[in-house]
């Protein structure tokens, strides 16, 4: 079932910019990504949009939708209210690069701060290994970076999503 | 077709185990994988073949260019097995960090910059915005790269024909052609419309590499399934493939395949399999080498030949694309 979705979307760069409105298709089980992806191919090749994952993982694709914080490849289309335009405009928690892409290293200089893993001297292998506890404890931080409040919370975000995920939500890597 | 884990696991196992399958089912598909089937379908999801490196520094054919990771062939045969690609960076992403900084410390002097060269590829890279002036209607990039998918997908995916490789062969052509008259608008920062115009020629040239390579190997081996030819043949083991840019390019060729002998496998290696799993594998010449173990001292882990060649197979076997099944949510 496709229809033809209003959306308003933030052209500009660090010097200033605006709101310019497009109507695009969207099809049944579309998230915002695959929307934004279908204006770029058919209506605005030069659309700057940052992605990577489509998973909830990386964080890469995250906008603020309707003025909320979200990654837009976790947004379904059909939790938006119907018949309304859809607002998209950059992550006010970074300075704005080219329209939805933001200067992000700020991310980055807190990762360089979290320590790297160093184990134990003197372990043979096998003596040191990973418990449930610990994966249990990371998932807590990826729970945290998934939802809108990732942008409350860079350094977790950054720290958690330096491995570049793929889409396979399985074994992937 | 369905996968259904809820009927093997309890959902508190699943929950704990399948933390990110279950909240993306539950996001984007309204299913719970804890109680109920999932639509799964398969897709691309790996590249086995790579950049030509050797095993040892990860060095490319290419002086001073290094590469490990996905970019890089050899490394996991015809079929990478899952979380092997994380040890794979661990490993050879050191190696080549290592080596790429020995090579440019060794350098006596450093190698200059042909400026022409630079001046040439700034020119072709702003192609897109101008246009080529080929002859022909202007292209969008974003078109040509979902129709490029499509063919990839329908003639060199998951089960392989020799005749639908030779049509994807021809359709890699028009879609070069096509390629040469894609246009960009727009402005030179972050403009994801220029930057696939420019990724599609080396998406063309790596398609047509996965392609040729496919239709040369006729067998089935791993992540390459011939309906044409359904059998692993033990002759095709030793042979890598190697893809290169052709010396004359033709239209609707731009790419020469060339056989690669294996170095045989160390015979410290050797040791660790069993004779019945090497049979699986080696030719009955191979299987006569007296470094081949013996029934009696099948799985006996002999470390002493270990010194005996460092060689390792490291060829660029662009067998084509792995695939893994993947999730009907992900659209």
């Amino acid at each position: 079932m496709s229809y033809q979705a209003d959306f308003r979307v933030w052209r500009g760069d660090s010097s200033g910019g605006g709101l310019e409105d497009y109507s695009v298709e969207v099809n049944e089980g579309e998230v915002v990504l695959d929307i934004v992806h279908r204006l770029q191919a058919t209506q605005t090749p030069d659309l700057a949009v940052r992605w990577n994952c489509k998973a909830g993982k990386c964080g890469s694709c995250s906008a603020e939708i309707n003025g909320r914080p979200r990654l837009m490849c976790m947004t379904r289309m059909s939790t938006l209210p119907p018949g309304e335009p859809v607002t998209i405009t950059p992550m006010r928690t970074f300075p704005v690069q080219r329209d939805l892409v933001t200067d992000v290293s700020f991310n980055y200089a807190k990762a360089r701060e979290v320590p790297a893993f160093v184990p134990p001297q003197g372990l043979a292998p096998g003596e040191y290994r990973m418990q449930q506890a610990d994966v249990n404890r990371s998932q807590e931080f990826r729970k945290c970076k998934s939802s809108a409040s990732s942008a409350r919370t860079p350094a977790t975000r950054s720290a958690t999503t330096r491995r570049t995920s793929r889409r396979s939500p399985g074994r992937g890597s | 077709m369905y996968l259904d884990v809820s009927a093997r696991l309890p959902a508190e196992e699943i929950r704990r185990r399948l933390p990110s399958m279950h909240h993306q089912f539950k996001e984007l598909a309204d299913v719970d994988i804890t109680a109920e089937p999932m639509e799964v379908g398969p897709t691309c999801h790996y590249v086995m073949g790579g950049v030509e490196v050797d095993p040892d520094t990860a060095a490319s054919k290419v002086p001073g260019l290094y590469a490990a990771g996905e970019v890089a062939g050899g490394m996991h045969g015809s079929n990478r097995l899952g979380g092997n690609s994380l040890s794979d960076l661990l490993v050879f992403g050191r190696r080549a960090g290592l080596h790429a900084a020995l090579y440019s410390a060794a350098l006596a002097e450093h190698p200059l910059l042909d400026e022409e060269q630079i001046s040439a590829a700034a020119a072709e890279a702003l192609t897109p915005f101008e246009g080529s002036g080929a002859e022909g209607p202007v292209e969008n990039p974003y078109t040509l790269h979902q129709e490029l998918q499509q063919s990839m997908n329908d003639l060199v995916g998951i089960i392989r024909r020799e005749g639908e490789m030779e049509e994807a062969l021809k359709r890699l052509a028009e879609l070069r052609e096509r390629a040469e008259r894609a246009v960009v608008e727009g402005h030179r920062q972050f403009n994801p419309g220029w930057h696939l115009a420019l990724d599609l020629r080396n998406m063309l040239l790596v398609s047509e590499c996965v392609a040729r390579a496919a239709l040369e190997r006729t067998e089935s081996r791993g992540g390459h399934t011939r309906e044409d030819h359904p059998a692993m043949d033990h002759d095709w083991r030793r042979v890598n493939l190697v893809c290169s840019l052709a010396e004359k390019p033709a239209p609707d060729a731009q790419i020469g395949v060339h056989h690669q002998a294996n170095p045989p496998i160390r015979a410290d290696l050797l040791a660790l399999f069993g004779l019945d799993e090497l049979k699986k594998y080696l030719t009955e010449a191979e299987l006569a080498a007296p470094t081949v173990p013996g029934p009696r001292s099948a799985g006996a882990a002999d470390a002493d030949g270990a010194d005996t060649d460092s060689a390792a197979a490291g060829g660029a076997a662009a067998d084509g694309a792995a695939t893994n099944t993947q999730t009907g949510a992900d659209q």
